[in-house]
């Protein structure tokens, strides 16, 4: 393979890394042309790609984890919200709390929504499995994962109508101005 | 990012060969090949020193028209006593690998 379509496909690696991060896949890029073999140029590119991955996956996780309040907070809504589950003879608590905390949770921190919402829903389901006999849960103890997926959305769904929510402020903000 | 790199050998490694020529810019084709490392390790470790302002960075303006920009490196003063710092303390042994 040439240097140049090498290139291209580091650039389209890059193109999905974080905005402050493309410049790594530009000077990947670079190098590759200055390789003096093919092997080495498409070593350099694999081996290269597989980098910036990396690179993306450091920077999206040091940002959900640098905020351990969002973390902490989470937990212990997952938490309660599974204590209220298994004390309780009906599923609508469940279904409100998941809801309404999960969106809640979203918009006010829509740079952890997904990881706050995955760690509410491990933590609904972490109740239900340490109780010998929890309620809702007695004949299929695997329902217990049933509320994660929900949480993990309906946060991100929060985030996304926060971020609507400031763009329109920033909008109407701009054109007032 | 205020603080410190993660400490590893490799990254060990990237800031013992910077040090080596502190005032010259590097380019990443010839870092790889003076430390021995593969583009997929350097890179993360590069993207990591930046972050800190450990690294400094420069696009080479002398490209031939047609062709990606080059990268330069080297190290900022921070990085320059930061680095010194490491690699003595990785030397006295007292570096603990718990950092990374």
């Amino acid at each position: 393979m040439t240097p140049r379509g090498l290139a291209r496909i580091i650039a389209v690696l890059g193109a999905v890394l974080p905005a402050g991060q493309r410049r790594w896949a530009e000077a990947l890029c670079a190098e590759i042309y200055a390789a003096e073999t093919p092997s080495e140029r498409l070593a350099m590119a694999l081996s290269g790609g597989m980098g910036l991955i990396r690179i993306a996956v450091e920077r999206v996780l040091a940002g959900w984890f640098s905020r351990p309040a969002v973390l902490g907070g989470a937990m212990l809504i997952g938490a309660a919200i599974g204590v209220m589950d298994i004390s309780v003879p009906t599923r609508w608590p469940l279904r409100v709390t998941v809801v309404v905390s999960c969106l809640a949770m979203g918009m006010a921190r829509p740079a952890s929504a997904g990881l706050s919402g995955a760690i509410i829903g491990l933590g609904i389901a972490a109740v239900a499995l340490l109780d010998r006999a929890p309620n809702p849960y007695t004949h299929d103890r695997g329902d217990v994962w049933i509320p994660l997926i929900p949480a993990v959305a309906l946060t991100i769904l929060g985030a996304g109508l926060a971020n609507a929510w400031t763009r329109h402020r920033e909008t109407r903000g701009s054109g007032g101005g | 990012m205020p603080g410190t790199p993660r400490f590893s050998p490799q990254t060990a490694a990237v800031l013992a060969e910077l040090i080596r020529r502190p005032s010259r810019w590097r380019y990443g084709y010839d870092l790889m090949r003076s430390i021995g490392m593969q583009a997929g390790t350097l890179y993360p470790i590069l993207a990591r020193l930046a972050a800190f302002g450990w690294l400094e960075t420069a696009w080479d303006e002398s490209t031939p028209v047609g062709r990606p920009r080059r990268q330069n490196y080297r190290l900022t003063p921070a990085g320059h006593a930061g680095a010194r710092e490491m690699i003595a303390r990785a030397a006295r042994g007292t570096l603990k690998g718990a950092h990374g």
